[in-house]
């Protein structure tokens, strides 16, 4: 038999490589990240200034924090494309959420509603896609949207169209994208909480003179909320940074804070600058990270 | 059958899911007013039957009219029939009195209020009506599924194992509460149960389910005296079953058995053939020690203040239970014999 005080120290133990790995992977190269930030706007490579002095000790520490300095964040607020990049990272973010709760939602809903056996299958379609490259996915999008692709010779054969379309590298196609692509991500958390649902608590409320549409809105979607909002979260936070799609399918309009770091690390060789749009963009996630996870205890607090 | 229109009317009511037949050619038919018990061991197929009709599970076969019209094909929602969950399954997400008025959409505000406020009264929960229902005791939870399932005021209440979720002291407390709920609503209640005891204790009528069929419908008293099986003999208490073969009739109602050790004279309800093979069932109170009988042997005898309990075995070592009442104390042990009324004795098939 194992004692309490042995079990605490299995338990901190078996806790340690989780942590080790957030330290490793997380922290140090968001430290990394941070100090870059702070640093001396240059277009160059590192080192960047200031540098700690390992050998000074606390004077070269204190000497290194005072040398530190906001440049690159003032640029932030200061530069109305950054503003701006924000702002339209928010809003495709924001946007397709609202879209993927819409269609996630019934989605998930005729998925634990389908009869038992069926589920497994329907399940592993949704999940199909990710078998293939998330790129190649992508780039199959541009076959499908640009002038004479798919979409547009299907939609002018039947006539529904006298002239193609312009959807590749607008607004559009970018929403198309980010629905497609995290699509999954909203069903599954979803479904996996509608399909926990007592189905007694569906019954009852037919049982009490509800319409099979009053059950929905009053019944299974409140209680299922939870998953709602922890799809919605799953794919809001990658969408705010994403910079696949609206590289791909987007045009030079489509503002988002994903390009913009790409552009400050790639083409502007600017570090410091893209680690301070970094660093935004975690700021911006952490936000929402904090709600979700506040609303998934609500969710597991409730039978 | 009571009244001559009955309230619910079930004809043929079958169910099969693929191969199995759960629900096996029912028929019933229940007056207004009655507390009727659906009884039978878990997998009989009472629980379909209910779920039928509530109308959760569309019937293979058969009708079910209610109050003169045929309900069959309606959908749930469209029964005037409630339906109380073993689960009690309440929202979760609404309070107490949002539960019990989630049924009322069809009253405005006020009389919604006022109906939810006298439901509350009936279950003895007032001033619950702001509680969620996990801050509510087991009791308290049934309760309000109780009156959510009567708000609607339905003529037919369908209890699936309503008292199931409760601790055995709950369990006798609300079964009171429950009959007493019942006669003052005049609503009629069909309860699955599989608990003999309750069944007995709550219902007018009850009706013992075994694989799919009602094998015997009668008032509790009835289904004791009178058992058509062993197994309907067994469920409702203790019972003593002395084999034997089938004899010549013996008067109205009566036919003599030729046991191992003798000839005894027991009712017989169904037609049996002469020389077929057939067990008696007696209670163990109808059980009298003594006099003209089957020669038997007392092993044990326990006192139980109100009645003393024998134990004894036939020359063949068939054992018997016997109880009556500690008149003339424990007596002794021994030797004896064993009789009993033909009017307390059934013929069963064996």
């Amino acid at each position: 038999m194992a004692s309490p005080r042995q079990d605490r120290t299995v338990a901190r133990l078996l806790r340690l490589p989780p942590l080790l790995w957030l330290c490793a992977f997380f922290l140090l190269p968001f430290a990394i990240t941070l100090k870059i930030s702070l640093s001396e706007p240059a277009t160059a490579i590192p080192p960047y200034f200031p540098v700690l002095d390992w050998q000074g000790g606390l004077d070269g520490w204190s000497s290194f924090l005072e040398a530190l300095n906001f440049t690159n964040f003032l640029t932030l607020a200061r530069d109305d494309l950054y503003q701006a990049a924000t702002l339209g990272s928010l809003f495709y973010a924001g946007a397709a959420t609202l879209l993927l709760v819409a269609l996630g939602t019934p989605i998930a809903y005729a998925l634990a509603q389908a009869p038992r056996r069926w589920q497994p299958l329907l399940v592993a379609l949704v999940v199909v896609p990710f078998w293939t490259s998330f790129l190649i996915r992508i780039y199959a999008w541009i076959a499908i949207l640009k002038q004479e692709g798919l979409l547009n010779l299907v939609l002018l054969k039947l006539g529904l169209i006298a002239h193609p379309l312009v959807i590749l590298n607008t607004d559009a196609a970018v929403m198309i994208g980010l629905v497609y692509a995290y699509l999954p991500f909203m069903v599954l958390p979803l479904y996996a909480v509608m399909d926990r649902l007592d189905p007694a608590l569906r019954e009852a409320a037919a049982d009490l003179g509800a319409s099979p549409t009053r059950v929905f809105w009053t019944v299974t979607l409140p209680l299922s909320l939870p998953g709602i909002v922890a799809g919605a979260g799953l794919c809001f936070i990658p969408m705010v940074g994403e910079f696949v799609i609206p590289d791909l399918l987007g045009g030079s309009e489509t503002l988002m804070l994903g390009r913009v770091l790409w552009s400050e690390f790639f083409s502007n060789r600017d570090w410091p600058l893209a680690a301070a749009v970094a660093v935004l963009l975690l700021a911006i996630v952490v936000g929402p990270v904090v709600l979700f996870r506040d609303s998934l205890r609500g969710g597991e607090n409730r039978p | 059958m009571a009244s001559p229109a009955p309230l619910l009317d079930i004809r043929g009511l079958t169910k099969r899911f693929g191969d199995y037949v759960a629900v096996d050619g029912i028929d019933l038919a229940l007056a207004a007013g009655e507390f009727f018990c659906l009884l039978g061991p878990s997998g009989c197929g009472k629980s379909t039957l209910l779920r039928m009709i509530a109308g959760f599970e569309p019937p293979s076969a058969g009708t079910i009219h209610l109050a003169g019209s045929d309900i069959t094909a309606l959908p749930p929602h469209r029964r005037p029939v409630n339906m109380m969950f073993q689960s009690y399954a309440l929202f979760p997400h609404m309070s107490v009195a949002a539960n019990i008025g989630y049924g009322l959409k069809g009253l405005n505000r006020v009389e919604a209020g006022a109906r939810t406020l006298a439901m509350l009264r009936l279950v003895r929960l007032e001033g619950f009506g702001d509680r969620r229902p996990d801050t509510l005791s087991g009791g308290q939870r049934q309760r309000v599924a109780l009156a959510r399932a009567l708000a609607r005021e339905p003529n037919l209440l369908l209890l699936d194992e309503p008292l199931g979720a409760l601790d055995r002291g709950l369990r006798e407390e609300t079964q009171g509460e429950l009959r007493a709920i019942q006669r003052r609503l005049g609503t009629s209640f069909v309860v699955v149960t599989h608990d003999p005891e309750e069944a007995m204790m709550l219902a007018d009528r009850i009706g013992v389910m075994e694989r799919g069929r009602l094998v015997q419908v009668g008032p509790p008293a009835e289904l004791y005296r009178r058992p058509v099986s062993r197994y309907v003999a067994g469920l409702l208490g203790d019972v003593n079953l002395i084999p034997g073969r089938a004899g010549p009739e013996a008067g109205e109602g009566v036919r003599e058995v030729v046991t191992a050790h003798g000839r005894v004279r027991a009712s017989s309800g169904a037609s049996l053939a002469e020389g077929a093979e057939v067990v008696v069932a007696v209670r163990p109170e109808s059980l009298v020690l003594g006099g003209e009988g089957l020669p038997a042997t007392v092993d044990d005898a326990v006192f139980l203040g109100d009645r003393v309990r024998r134990s004894l075995t036939l020359p063949d070592g068939t054992v018997l239970r016997a109880s009556a009442a500690p008149a003339g104390g424990l007596g002794a042990g021994g030797a004896t014999s064993v009789r009993f009324d033909p009017a307390d004795a059934v013929i069963l098939p064996a």
